[in-house]
């Protein structure tokens, strides 16, 4: 049995993990990835066979984070986690080892998860076509490899996530034939001037537009890139204007030549394990995907597990980090570990400096909200399930038969039920149902709850000893969606 | 496609009979792309060409047999020498990378 469990090492389960072992807690983190850092602190790769990375790529991993490694923290990288569950002394994670070899369950006396976020990409005809990827892909074959993925980009969607990922493409020598933004910022004016409060934010933006202005890189706003055309691979890229709800305005087409297009908009928190925990979640109505509920000190529903980062909401780095901290130290409370002055003055620093951060989070949410208007750039015959070739039309026809929930329209065209477990559409068919429908977002279920968070080969399944456990998880990550149904 | 800083030693690995070079510690996604290849699958009914999405492990969309793997995710398997990759059109099998 292990004192606590950090699972994710990005900036939130860093953070975490570093709280609550400068606490004398025993910490496990683990990821599967093989280098610390998550998504945002990307590090060169390393192959687990292999020596470790010969050349220099990627940002460096903060200082802080670093001394990770004195601490006495055990790492388990490379390690996925596919299931979770509670028992009478704690929990039980089940893990599969890329490489192989190492422990396959481990019980923990606490959790904190942070397992982050996976990209949001709305459908449009022709999205499926090779050499379109999202706006992360591109980042991360960059940042870790220095592969571009394409000589002529455009880079389209929404979100703050668009400039670093176009002006990074661009540094390093892709032409970025435009940058497409969905939202119109002088119609969000009043909320564009909330953001001088925040100047180190400004100061990050401007450098993003300083150098893209460099490279002479178009930025297209209340514009989107709604259709992509080529043989096997993508060639041209059509971008059109956008009303106020994000319907194209009629005759507005520009035509792009490309071999490459990059997509966001925006990230989905992966709720995998705290559904399978049976930790509450809610949804906002307004974002794309439920988050975890917690308290000020990320304690959630169930007692002994604690959440951090794009769990909770998507909110960046910065949240992410400040929320692992204070998750981290709330940890080691429960564990017994009385806080020190010392402990109790940095959560006090660290819950200010949350407020502040997760109220700028809040803002960009505002101003780069969804609007309803992409469910008319597909066609009958766009792909919406990637991995079971489903199109909008069928999608749609479901819904024209009164079918009213993400579960049910699953069930009648596989929409989802491929190998990704429908993380890359869950998220578009739920806002699909609801602006067809009418319904509220949130009403109609989502595809979150899947008792084996990633495939795992069928002999990992079998070696769980008591089947029951596995059906009692299995009720646990599905029993209040099932509610829904009914 | 990479950029302008000096790449270590080079891989040597074959696709679909063709054999390629790409520089060590890539992924087998990041060794197609450098090599301008971007689909390695095809689709299970439409049989529909796809490569790389989403790039962190989530989308599935990039699976590629490997050796005597199939469908591996190539965007966060390592690629390495001597590696013999070849167009996935499986409809299952084990990622074990």
């Amino acid at each position: 049995m292990r004192e606590l469990v950090v699972v994710g090492a990005g900036p939130a389960g860093m953070a975490a993990a570093d709280a609550a072992s400068r606490r004398g807690v025993a910490v496990t983190l683990i990821d599967s990835a093989s280098r610390l850092g998550g998504q945002i602190y990307r590090q060169p790769l390393c192959d687990p066979d292999g020596s470790g990375p010969s050349r220099p790529a990627g940002p460096a991993l903060p200082a802080r984070f670093r001394s990770l490694q004195n601490l006495h923290v055990e790492m388990m990288l490379g390690v996925s986690v596919w299931s979770a569950s509670r028992g009478p002394n704690g929990f039980t994670l089940r893990l599969d080892a890329m490489s192989g070899g190492r422990d396959t369950t481990v019980d923990a006396q606490a959790l904190v998860l942070a397992t982050g976020a996976s990209e949001l990409v709305l459908p449009f005809p022709g999205w499926e076509l090779p050499g379109i990827s999202t706006a992360g892909a591109a980042q991360a074959l960059l940042k870790s490899q220095h592969v571009l993925v394409g000589r002529r980009v455009l880079v389209a969607g929404s979100g703050p996530f668009l400039l670093p990922v176009a002006a990074s493409l661009a540094d390093s020598g892709a032409k970025i034939v435009a940058v497409v933004e969905a939202c119109s910022p002088s119609q969000k004016i009043v909320k564009l001037a909330h953001v001088l409060r925040y100047p180190s934010k400004v100061a990050e933006t401007l450098g993003y537009v300083q150098r893209l202005a460099i490279h002479r890189v178009p930025f297209l706003s209340s514009s989107a890139l709604i259709r992509c055309e080529g043989n096997d691979r993508v060639q041209r890229a059509v971008v059109a204007r956008l009303d106020r709800g994000w319907v194209p305005i009629p005759r507005s087409e520009r035509f792009f030549e490309v071999d490459a297009a990059c997509v966001s908009f925006g990230f989905v928190p992966r709720l995998e394990l705290c559904r399978q925990l049976a930790l509450e979640d809610s949804h906002d109505g307004v974002h794309p995907s439920a988050s975890a509920v917690h308290g000020a000190l990320m304690a959630t529903s169930v007692p002994g597990v604690f959440v951090a980062g794009e769990l909770t909401g998507v909110g960046g780095a910065v949240v992410a980090e400040l929320e692992g901290r204070l998750a981290g130290h709330a940890a080691a409370s429960y564990l017994g570990r009385a806080p020190g002055p010392v402990s109790k003055s940095e959560c006090e620093k660290v819950s200010s400096k949350l407020r502040r951060a997760s109220s700028f989070a809040d803002l960009l949410d505002e101003i780069y909200a969804l609007q309803p208007g992409w469910t008319t750039w597909p066609t009958d015959s766009t792909i919406l399930c990637r991995c079971e070739d489903v199109a909008w039309g069928t999608i749609r026809r479901a819904i024209d038969t009164g079918t009213r929930t993400v579960q049910a329209v699953r069930g009648l065209t596989r929409c989802g039920m491929g190998y990704c477990q429908g993380r890359t559409c869950g998220p578009a068919l739920a806002m699909a149902i609801a602006a067809f429908t009418g319904a509220c977002l949130g009403d109609s279920g989502d595809l979150h709850s899947r008792p084996v968070a990633i495939p795992v080969p069928l002999h990992e399944v079998a070696k769980w000893s008591n089947p029951w456990e596995f059906e009692a998880s299995v009720g646990n990550a599905s029993h209040r969606r099932d509610e829904l149904k009914s | 496609m990479t950029d302008e800083r000096t790449q270590p030693v080079a891989v040597q690995f074959r696709f679909d009979g063709t054999a390629l070079e790409a520089p060590s510690e890539l992924t087998i996604a990041g060794g197609l792309v450098f090599n301008g290849i971007l689909s390695w699958r095809t689709t299970r009914f439409a049989g529909m060409p796809r490569g790389l999405f989403c790039g962190i492990g989530t989308c599935f969309d990039c699976l590629v047999d490997v050796n005597d793997c199939v469908a591996v995710r190539a965007c966060v398997t390592v690629l390495r020498d001597g590696d013999v990759i070849r167009t996935s059109c499986s409809t299952g099998g084990r990622d074990n990378a």
